[in-house]
C-alpha cells in the first residue's frame, strides 16, 4: 500500500504542473506513473522565543546555556548555511540569536561577535544580513561580519586533515570560551555541525577537504564526506541551537502547487492556470514568498554531535515519504515558485546542481532511480549567469568544463590556477561574488549522478550546448525524453516525478 | 610563470593624470610662474579634451608639454612631492591586497600606466612591485621638451608594450592577467587571458558584463561586512 504522498496516476488523472526554472509547465504522464508529493508539515508553533528558550533550558547532552556563560568571556555566535534568510517577517534564526543575547545579557557576558559563515558562498548583502538577524540584533552586536575564507591572517591551524594539510579555522573560534552554532532547516538533510564547520573554514582547507574527498575510489561519490568536527579533538567549545521549521505551511498562498492536481478545489484550478500561462515573475514569487508565515516546529539545543543527529532526524520524520521500489525514470523539476535563495540564482551551474545533485541525493535506504535508469531534469539551463555573483561560474562552465577532464584531475590542475585566480577571490573578498571553489563544489554534486545514472536528459532546455557541457542530453518535450528512456527496455517503464522535491526526501525500500 | 599587468590612475590609486600634473603647475619656482603655466595649461584644455576624444595618446603628448622647460633636477625632487602628497593617499584601500594574492599566485607585477616614470618608481617601490612600464619625458642639456619619448604608454599601445614585455619575460599570455579602469584600455585587456575592470567607466562596465570579465572594487576592502 502506497504512502498517501505517492500517487499513483490513473488514465482520467489531470496533467501534472511542474516547476522548470521559474516557469510552471503542464505534463500529462502515462497511467502507472507515480508522482510524488511533499507530505503535510508536523503542525508548528506560534512562539518561536518559547520553544527557544526551552530548548536552552533543557538542552540535549549540555548544560543549560545559562550555565555555560560567564562574566567577562568571549561568545561568538555563529549562524551557517543555507545563508539566503527566510522572508517571512523575522527569520527564525534571528530570533534564536535574540534569545542567546538575552541570556549573555543577564550573565554579564559583553565580548560578543557573530560570523555568518558562509565558507566559499557569497557574503551577505547588509540588506539580507539586516533580514536575516533583524535590527534588535544588530543594534546590540556590534561586531558582525561575514566569514571571509580567504583572509589568510585570520586562520590558525587546529588539526590536520588526510594527507597532511592543516585543518584552518578563524583565530576568533578557537579563542572563544564557547562558540553558539545557530542554524535552521525545514527539508535539508544535511549535517548542520558539518555544515557550520565548513563554513567557517580556510580556502586552503576546504581545497584539502575537496582533494581528500575526491581521492576516494572512483563511483564512490555517495560515500559519507569527510567529518571535520572528530579531527577538532574537543578544541573547539560549541553549543548547536537548530530549528526545524514548517516545510509546507498549510498558510501558504502557494499550498496549491504542492497538492494532487486531481484535489484541487476550483478555485485552485485557476490559480494553477493563471500561474502557467506564463513565467511567474521574480517580483510575485517573492510577494507571495513574504506572505508565508512558516511556524518553527521543534528546536534543538547542547551537545553538536547530538543536536546534529535529532535535527537530521526530525527532518527525516518531517518530510520523509516511504517509497517502495526503484522506477526506470526519475523526473526532477528544478525551480521552486517561492523559494528566494532558487528563484534568484538559478543559473545553469546551481540548477543542475540542484537537480542532478542535491535533489537526487535526497533518499535513504536506496537511490529512487534503478542503476542505468533514465534522470529527467526540468529547467531551461540558459546560458546566463547573474554577473555580479557567478563570474567565477560562468568561467569554470565556458573555460575548465569543454576540457572534459575528470573531477580529480580538473581539480588538481586548476588547484593553483582557477579556484586561486586573484580577481575572482578579490570579487569574492569585496564584492558579493561566490569563491571559485563553490563553482566546483557546485558542478561535483551531480557526480554521483553522472555516474550512477544510465542517461541524464533535460526537457525545457533553451540550448543544447550548456546541457552538453554538463554531460546532459536534450528534449523538447517529456513524451520525446520517456520515449527515448524505454529505449532498449522490453518491458512497461516505471516512471516516478517529484513533485516538489526541494520540500521532500524518500526513503526507498526495494 | 605569469605576469599581472596594472594599470595605475583609477585602477590602483585614486588619481588621474591631471592631479600630479596640476601639483607641478601649482609650485613652481614663484607665484607668477605658477599662475603663466596654469593659464598656459587651461588655454589648453579645449584641445586636451577633443584630444581625449580622438585618442588617449593625443591627449597625453598635449598634458605633458606643460613640463617644457622645467629642468630633470626639479622634476625628480617634485616627483617624490608629487608621489607623497598626491599619488601615496590615493592608494585604494584594495589594492594592496590584490598585488599581495597576485604575488601568492607567483605573478610578476608590471605596472603599466600613462603616467609619468619619475612619479611611478615610488608607488612601484611601495607596492613591491617587479616591472613599471611608464612615459617618460624627453630631457635635452638637463631640460624638459614637454615631448614624451616614443612609444606613448596610452591605449592600443599598451596593448603592445604588454605582449613585447611577456614575450621577452617568457610569459604565457593566455596565463597573464590585466587590470584597468578605463575603455581606452581595452586592447590592453583584451590580449591576456584574463582581464579584468577595476571600478570600471559606463563603457568598459558594460563591456566586462557582457564577456563575464570579473569586476572589482578596490575602495570597499576596508568595509568589508
Amino acid at each position: 500500500m502506497n504512502h498517501p504522498s505517492v500517487v499513483t496516476l490513473g488514465a482520467e488523472s489531470a496533467p501534472r504542473s511542474l516547476m522548470a526554472g521559474s516557469r510552471l509547465l503542464r505534463v500529462k504522464l502515462p497511467p502507472g506513473a507515480r508522482c510524488i508529493y511533499p507530505k503535510p508539515s508536523r503542525a508548528g508553533f506560534a512562539d518561536t522565543e518559547g520553544l527557544v528558550g526551552a530548548a536552552l533550558r533543557s538542552p540535549l547532552g549540555s548544560e543549560p546555556l545559562r550555565a555555560r556563560l560567564r562574566p567577562g568571556m568571549k561568545l561568538t555566535i555563529v549562524i551557517s548555511a543555507p545563508l539566503s534568510p527566510s522572508p517571512s517577517p523575522g527569520d527564525v534564526r534571528g530570533k534564536m540569536v535574540e534569545s542567546v543575547l538575552g541570556v549573555a545579557r543577564e550573565r554579564h557576558v559583553d565580548d560578543i561577535e557573530i560570523i555568518i559563515a558562509g565558507g566559499v558562498e557569497r557574503k551577505l548583502p547588509p540588506s539580507l544580513v539586516q533580514t536575516l538577524l533583524g535590527a534588535r540584533v544588530l543594534g546590540e552586536v556590534r561586531r558582525v561580519r561575514n566569514h571571509d575564507a580567504e583572509e589568510r591572517e585570520q586562520f590558525v591551524p587546529c588539526g590536520e586533515l588526510p594527507g597532511g594539510a592543516p585543518l584552518e579555522l578563524p583565530r576568533r573560534i578557537l579563542e572563544s570560551d564557547l562558540v553558539v552554532g545557530v542554524s535552521a532547516r525545514s527539508s535539508s538533510p544535511l549535517c548542520p555541525l558539518e555544515g557550520l564547520l565548513r563554513g567557517l573554514l580556510s580556502a586552503g582547507a576546504m581545497k584539502a577537504v575537496t582533494s581528500a574527498e575526491l581521492a576516494r575510489p572512483e563511483g564512490a561519490c555517495d560515500a559519507p564526506e569527510l567529518r571535520l568536527f572528530p579531527l577538532l579533538e574537543g578544541r573547539v567549545p560549541l553549543f548547536l541551537l537548530d530549528a526545524l521549521v514548517e516545510a509546507t505551511p498549510e498558510s501558504s498562498s502557494l499550498s496549491f502547487l504542492y497538492k494532487n492536481e486531481d484535489e484541487l478545489s476550483e478555485s485552485e484550478k485557476r490559480a494553477l492556470r493563471v500561474c502557467e500561462l506564463g513565467s511567474v515573475p521574480g517580483m510575485l514569487r517573492r510577494l507571495l514568498a513574504r506572505s508565508e508565515r512558516a511556524r518553527v516546529a521543534w528546536v534543538y539545543a547542547g551537545d553538536p554531535e547530538l543536536v546534529s543527529e535529532r535535527a537530521v532526524q526530525g527532518v527525516w520524520e518531517q518530510v520523509g515519504v516511504p517509497v517502495q521500489g526503484q522506477a526506470d525514470v526519475l523526473i526532477v523539476p528544478v525551480g521552486t515558485p517561492s523559494g528566494i535563495g532558487l528563484g534568484e540564482g538559478t543559473d545553469p551551474l546551481t540548477a543542475q546542481g540542484l537537480g542532478a545533485g542535491e535533489f537526487f541525493c535526497r533518499f535513504r535506504g536506496h537511490p529512487l532511480l534503478r542503476p542505468s535508469g533514465t534522470l529527467i531534469l526540468l529547467h531551461p539551463l540558459s546560458d546566463r549567469f547573474p554577473h555580479q555573483e557567478q563570474t567565477a561560474s560562468e568561467a569554470f562552465v565556458h573555460e575548465l568544463l569543454p576540457r572534459r577532464f575528470p573531477l580529480g584531475t580538473l581539480f588538481a590542475r586548476e588547484k593553483e590556477r582557477f579556484f586561486s585566480d586573484p580577481a575572482l577571490i578579490q570579487m569574492y573578498r569585496t564584492g558579493f561574488a561566490f569563491h571559485p571553489l563553490h563553482s566546483f563544489t557546485r558542478y561535483r554534486a551531480s557526480e554521483m549522478a553522472r555516474h550512477y545514472a544510465g542517461r541524464i536528459i533535460v526537457v525545457g532546455a533553451d540550448n543544447e550546448s550548456v546541457p552538453a557541457l554538463f554531460g546532459f542530453e536534450t528534449a523538447r518535450t517529456l513524451d520525446e525524453a520517456l520515449y527515448r528512456a524505454s529505449d532498449g527496455l522490453s518491458r512497461k517503464l516505471e516512471i516516478c516525478c517529484l513533485k516538489e522535491p526541494s520540500l521532500l526526501l524518500s526513503e526507498v525500500s526495494l | 610563470m605569469a605576469a599581472s599587468y596594472f594599470d595605475v590612475d583609477g585602477t590602483l590609486v585614486q588619481t588621474n593624470l591631471i592631479r600630479p600634473t596640476l601639483y607641478y603647475l601649482l609650485n613652481q619656482p614663484t607665484p607668477l610662474a605658477s599662475a603663466r603655466k596654469f593659464l598656459r595649461a587651461l588655454l589648453k584644455a579645449p584641445q586636451m579634451a577633443l584630444g581625449e576624444l580622438q585618442d588617449r595618446r593625443v591627449f597625453n603628448e598635449i598634458l605633458y608639454t606643460v613640463y617644457e622647460g622645467v629642468s630633470e633636477d626639479r622634476l625628480l625632487v617634485l616627483a617624490r612631492e608629487v608621489y607623497e602628497r598626491v599619488v601615496r593617499p590615493s592608494i585604494f584601500p584594495g589594492t594592496r591586497e590584490l598585488i599581495a594574492k597576485a604575488r601568492e599566485a607567483g605573478h610578476q607585477i608590471v605596472l603599466i600606466s600613462g603616467e609619468l616614470e619619475c612619479i611611478l618608481v615610488h608607488l612601484k617601490e611601495e607596492l613591491g612591485a617587479d616591472e613599471l612600464i611608464a612615459n617618460r619625458i624627453e630631457m635635452k642639456d638637463g631640460i624638459s621638451t614637454g615631448k614624451i619619448m616614443r612609444p606613448v604608454v596610452a591605449g592600443p599601445t599598451k596593448a603592445a608594450l604588454l605582449r613585447r614585455h611577456a614575450r621577452a619575460a617568457g610569459h604565457d599570455l593566455e596565463e597573464c592577467f590585466a587590470y584597468s579602469d578605463s575603455f581606452s584600455d581595452v586592447p590592453m585587456l583584451s590580449v591576456v587571458g584574463h582581464p579584468t575592470a577595476v571600478h570600471p567607466d559606463r563603457k568598459l562596465r558594460l563591456l566586462a558584463t557582457t564577456y563575464g570579465w570579473p569586476l572589482l572594487d578596490l575602495e570597499r576592502a576596508g568595509a568589508r561586512l
